[in-house]
């Protein structure tokens, strides 16, 4: 992607081409980062209000405005004052969101999707079925029982499945645990 | 629970709300006996989250999604063709700028919890933003509001300049506090509006609900507390305080609904304040008309050569649009 200055100053000019790459570039992760608070549908339409706002007033944006950092922000004050999706159910979960936060609210984490390709590579190691019972063991609404019942296993069978999986991820990913999970590791301690 | 074990089934099933109450308080306590056991669910916590945005977002169909866009932009300006001259009022006050000064900027992450957030408007302009804590603040024209707090101090602190009204999120432990020149306002929950009148050195701070301590900065000694529905004048040259009581209080913040209402007011007062929104010079040619008082209400989006109009119907003066300016002068 070309600086700030120069996207700020195609789009003012109107340059349709230099507006489509952009919405290549942001639009899924900001749907991605979206969907920390809303789930998909409201996501998308957030997003998609957002880059709609951005054409319509592309005259008045100012070159040295970063537009990562606007697209952004507006995508997440949209985002919190929309429903909230994630109900901090007590203060573990509190603690875990709070020592990741900084990590999670960061665009570079969205924008170079580093950690979620090697995710994607860890997860093609598996056996299929280990992948795709882990994968809808968070699908929403999705139980155990329920994922058992879909797949025609035991419960066990799943448990095992997203038990084995989730070693193997902690072991593909341990070079990216970041300075953070230190952070959580000795509070308190 | 004899056969409960924790490993990787059992604190994943945790984080995905699966698991019984003293299955839940197990884990729990797990949780707190050691870093090592901190660490190991936070990073199995990560681990989710990242699935959870891999799952959310693997349907999205991006060209699909710019299609849409594009239809609705095109429909959208032939819509606006028609209403465009009404809107250019409303056009200035909807830029919103909110830009993030430090954070996704910064690199390093000591960078990243020491730099604000800031939140600002132009003239004309007014925003809405949600500060970090979860406090929603809304400015109005010309004004700044710096939020400064890193997630693990317990201080909020915040410098403004301008009008701002608050709704600070509730948190006992951690105060929040309001700088704007010389005046320290501490609250801990609440709802408030600030108002800078710099060329008359005064502050007013107008609350809501809740409780508020009000101070010189760092003298807080002498600080008063204001209940709801009173006003405090702060002189920022002599550091005067004046507490009164206020009924009409939910009028200070007439203007985040873009509401003007004036009551007896001056002509002069009612001057001042068309200045503050609209980017265009009134001036008296008769400096008796700037005692005459009106009362009435209007929105920002109006326009102030609708308002003038209506201030006119009165008979009481005349006025001309002069390039830029306008001139008020007597019948």
């Amino acid at each position: 992607m070309q600086d700030n200055r120069t996207i700020v100053r195609l789009l003012r000019a109107g340059d349709e081409d230099c507006y489509h790459a952009l919405f290549r570039r942001y639009y899924k992760p900001l749907c991605t980062y979206a969907t920390r608070f809303v789930t998909l549908d409201r996501a998308e339409e957030l997003v998609q209000d957002t880059m709609m706002w951005l054409w319509e007033h592309r005259t008045t944006l100012l070159p040295e405005m970063p537009l990562k950092s606007l697209l952004f922000t507006i995508v997440k004050n949209k985002s919190i004052n929309s429903a909230s999706r994630h109900t901090v159910r007590n203060r573990i979960f509190r603690e875990l969101a709070q020592t990741c936060e900084e990590e999670f609210d960061d665009p570079d984490f969205y924008l170079e999707g580093e950690l979620m390709r090697r995710l994607n590579e860890a997860l093609d190691k598996l056996p299929a079925e280990f992948r795709q019972t882990f994968r809808m063991h968070r699908l929403e609404g999705m139980t155990h029982r329920e994922i058992a019942a879909a797949l025609h296993v035991s419960p066990q069978t799943v448990n095992y499945r997203i038990g084995q999986t989730v070693r193997l991820l902690r072991e593909e990913l341990r070079e990216y645990w970041p300075l953070i999970a230190l952070v959580l590791g000795s509070r308190l301690s | 629970m004899a056969d409960f074990e924790i490993n990787e089934e059992t604190l994943a099933a945790y984080l995905s709300g699966e698991l019984d109450a003293e299955q839940r308080a197990a884990v729990e306590a797990w949780y707190d006996a050691s870093p090592a056991n901190r660490r190991r669910l936070g990073e199995i916590y990560r681990l989710l989250y990242l699935n959870d945005r891999i799952n959310d977002t693997a349907r999205i169909d991006v060209e699909k999604a710019y299609e849409n866009c594009r239809t609705r932009l095109r429909e959208r300006s032939r819509r606006s063709m028609w209403i465009r001259s009404l809107k250019r009022v409303t056009a200035a006050a909807a830029v919103v700028v909110v830009l993030l000064a430090g954070g996704w900027m910064a690199r390093s992450s000591v960078e990243r919890l020491t730099q604000p957030v800031v939140v600002y408007t132009q003239v004309g302009e007014r925003s809405q933003a949600v500060l970090p804590d979860g406090t929603k603040v809304w400015l109005n024209s010309s004004s700044r509001v710096e939020y400064a707090a890193s997630f693990f101090s317990r201080k909020r602190r915040v410098k403004m300049e301008g009008e701002a009204y608050f709704e600070v999120a509730h948190d006992r432990h951690a105060p929040f506090v309001v700088t704007t020149n010389g005046l320290d306002i501490r609250v801990l929950g609440t709802r408030f509006n600030i108002r800078n009148d710099e060329d008359k050195h005064l502050i007013t701070t107008v609350l809501l609900e809740g409780s508020v301590e009000a101070s010189a900065t760092d003298e807080r000694g002498s600080a008063l507390r204001l209940r709801p529905s009173q006003q405090l004048l702060f002189d920022t040259d002599t550091k005067n305080m004046q507490l009164t009581d206020i009924p009409t209080a939910e009028r200070s913040i007439n203007w985040i609904y873009g509401r003007f209402s004036f009551e007896h007011n001056t002509l002069e007062e009612i001057v001042e304040e068309l200045n503050r929104y609209y980017n265009v010079d009134i001036h008296f040619k008769d400096d008796a008309l700037r005692q005459l008082r009106f009362s009435g209400d209007f929105q920002v989006e109006d326009g102030i050569y609708h308002i003038m109009s209506v201030l006119q119907l009165t008979y009481k003066f005349n006025y001309r649009i002069v390039d830029n300016d306008i001139e008020i002068y007597a019948n």
